[in-house]
């Protein structure tokens, strides 16, 4: 394995060195005499943001440096001939979409073929989907046959979320397996990738999990497009960055990754921080924790940047997109807890820095333009030219409207500039760039996806910064399921939860118009993108205006253009399903095959505790079909209580 | 009650959702954050470690 130290200490230098050349031409623009407390504060504020943008911008430098040269980013042995090794594929669900869970684990296992066994492990809390499951499970069962090992789990208590049921189904059947490959409810991988994966495990006994960085595909509205299109051109050289850097240091996203079952079982048993939620009780962003432990137990973590076949749907609004980061961000702020813990390599907490430096940069940035403006509208205008000779110092006005050019100039190449060189890194390949709509369409869609990022970029910030502050005043958020299907959003519920962004915008304005006119033009970009924040998040939930972006070749990407027979499969299944018009949980009391086939799922979990009494009355309720009043609880209850359906045959 | 419409056609193979269980506890891990004492001390010795890192590559490059 090349040496990675010299390519680690070349980036921070060059990451420091912008920043140092940066905050001493800020600071050459603020010292006009002394600095006041609040220069101070604003240069403090820019040194942390500018090398936030600065690391991110050399990241891509890399990875464009990483692509060019054709290096090899995964230097780890290549598989030797057909595996031996039993993988479990696990997919966790939470309420999710039933027809699109199963279609997605038909489409990999038509893929992957009968080497692999997959779980579908359920910790939904809804009991139509919990039923709904059972069935749809059954009926996967019976239509691939016996060569098929697809087994099905229901937790009804959710101990852990995600990583608790993980850890659910490690200490059961984690001991049948060498290796796992854990998905997520809306994840796609190859059969091909699948068994790449096997293989690099199998000849490379000190790696734990391999990352297989997932490509955004499958949805359709106007949002997800310019998500997917994102991920598509400038996701490979940010990744191609990340790998170059990190080497076995690597870290987990949570989903399409095989990690080696013992080395997780060993060393990733999750403890529950002490305290209450926001910050202490279940660690919600486990993926990173697990990572770190990996590491700190000496086992090797890859990303593997170029494998290809690994898929995951983006959010289909802005809406949907914020909400899932309100989860994020609660968990990598937890991290805060965890990044100072003992024993973890120096990357690991590298890690969980640059998440929580995610969220946190939003209210950093928002702090630095409120003082900044507060400082430029407190200039005082120079005294009089009639007084010069008359005071004791000459007073002259020094014009900084050069060196803020260059600052300025110099933050649009940081944030812009991996735009453009990812563009320029497709162009440079025929092929890739046929396959994002030919150079008129890259280019095209490149401008489009960088003139929206702008735009939505206040937006996010001010929800990003509102987060960051709920959390700090000790606001948990729940375990919600994630919307994933397409829809437009209706202008009344947009309105309703932007309409603090439109009027944070607007009073901006009047306040910059007011009291500092001749900066008004600068903020021009972040003030459009807050007044137009409402019709910008229901234009681009459509999905008829994603149809017809897909039609002028705009946002197109390589799983479209070349298909992807795995993608495809699990689209066509999902439409073909066909929704049961009954309330499902209500068959388990109607139909003796739904009942008798829930019993037999049910046999193998531990019963729920509950009230006698109150589990009496239900059962009594049930069997006077007496159901249209129970409440969620109550038919979890219910279905949780093999002895009470038994008496129902 | 039986006599409501069948949710599916096909024959229901009734079998467990799962193969035999065969648990074994997963251990959690201690996540002792530091104090700050030994958080500024621990900074001090990277600032004199994590350039040694450079070492070999320097000596490697050297021997070329």
């Amino acid at each position: 394995m090349p040496d990675i130290a010299p390519r680690r200490w070349l980036y921070f230098f060059l990451v420091l060195a912008s920043t140092v050349a940066a905050v001493t031409q800020m600071a050459g623009v603020l010292q006009v005499d002394d600095f006041t407390f609040r220069e101070i504060v604003i240069l403090a504020l820019f040194a942390i943001l500018f090398a936030w943008i600065a690391a991110s911008f050399w990241l891509a430098v890399f990875g464009v440096w990483a692509r060019s040269t054709k290096m090899d980013l995964l230097p780890l042995k290549p598989p030797s001939g057909p595996s031996a090794a039993r993988t479990a594929i696990l997919m966790p669900v939470y309420n999710e979409d039933v027809a699109r869970v199963f279609s997605g684990v038909r489409a990999i296992w038509e893929s992957a073929g009968p080497d692999f066994d997959f779980y579908i492990l359920s910790d939904s809390t809804n009991p139509a989907n919990w039923v709904a499951e059972e069935l749809e499970w059954q009926k996967l069962k019976s239509e691939l046959g016996e060569t098929a090992h697809i087994f099905y789990r229901h937790r009804t208590r959710n101990t852990g979320r995600k990583a608790g049921n993980i850890q659910d189904f490690c200490e059961n059947w984690g001991q049948l397996y060498d290796y796992m490959v854990i998905l997520d409810a809306d994840s796609l991988m190859t059969g091909k990738t699948l068994h790449h994966l096997v293989g690099l495990m199998d000849a490379n006994p000190r790696t734990a999990l391999i990352q297989a960085p997932p490509q955004l595909a499958g949805r359709g509205s106007l949002f997800a497009r310019i998500q997917q299109f994102g991920s598509s051109v400038y996701g490979p050289i940010h990744a191609a960055g990340l790998a170059l850097l990190q080497g076995p240091d690597g870290n987990y996203w949570g989903h399409n990754a095989i990690i080696r079952v013992h080395a997780f079982m060993q060393s990733c048993g999750l403890p529950c921080l002490p305290g209450r939620p926001p910050f202490g009780g279940e660690i919600m962003s486990h993926d990173f924790i697990e990572a770190a432990l990996l590491r700190r137990a000496g086992w090797d973590v890859w990303m593997a940047p170029d494998i290809g076949g690994s898929f995951e749907e983006p959010p289909p609004t802005l809406l949907d997109y914020l909400i899932r980061d309100r989860r994020w961000c609660q968990g990598n702020l937890q991290h805060v807890r965890i990044v100072f813990a003992q024993g973890l390599t120096l990357p690991s907490r590298l890690h969980l820095a640059m998440g929580i430096m995610s969220y946190v940069s939003a209210p950093l940035w928002l702090l630095f333009l409120v003082i900044s403006t507060i400082d430029m509208m407190s200039v005082k205008a120079a005294p009089p030219a009639s007084y010069i000779g008359l005071l004791p110092s000459l007073p002259l006005s020094v014009s900084h409207s050069a060196e803020l050019m260059i600052l300025v100039g110099a933050t649009l190449i940081l944030l812009y500039g991996p735009k453009v060189l990812a563009v320029a890194s497709v162009l440079g390949n025929a092929d890739a760039t046929r396959a994002h709509g030919g150079i008129g369409g890259l280019i095209a869609s490149a401008f489009w996806e960088s003139l929206f990022a702008t735009l939505m970029a206040p937006v996010v910030m001010l929800q990003h910064s509102w987060y960051v502050c709920s959390i700090l005043m000790g606001i948990a958020t729940g375990w919600h399921a994630q919307t994933r299907t397409d829809r437009a959003l209706p202008w009344g519920l947009v309105a309703r939860r932007f309409l603090p962004h439109m009027l944070i915008g607007l009073a901006a304005t009047f306040l910059l118009w007011r009291y500092a006119q001749g900066s008004f033009n600068w903020f021009l970009p972040l003030l459009a993108g807050l007044w137009l924040a409402v019709p910008l998040v229901v234009l681009s939930s459509s999905p008829l205006l994603g149809r017809m972006a897909r039609q002028d070749r705009l946002f197109l990407i390589p799983s479209e253009t070349r298909g992807s027979k795995v993608l495809s499969r699990a689209h066509a299944l999902a439409e073909s399903h066909r929704t049961l018009a009954v309330p499902v949980q209500q068959l388990v009391l109607e139909d003796s095959r739904v009942r008798d086939l829930h019993l037999a799922l049910l046999a193998d979990s531990p019963p729920l505790v509950s009230d006698p009494e109150r589990l009496g009355r239900l059962r009594m309720q049930a069997a006077r079909s007496q159901t249209a009043h129970f409440s969620r609880d109550d038919w979890t209850l219910l279905l949780s209580d093999s002895e009470g359906l038994k008496a129902l045959r | 009650m039986d006599s409501e419409p069948r949710a599916f056609e096909a024959a229901f193979v009734l079998e467990a959702g799962t193969p035999l269980r065969c648990p074994r506890p997963m251990i959690p891990q201690l996540l002792v954050p530091w104090t700050p004492a030994r958080l500024i001390a621990a900074g001090l010795m990277g600032m004199l470690s994590v350039p040694a890192q450079l070492v070999p590559a320097v000596l490697n490059r050297r021997r070329a």
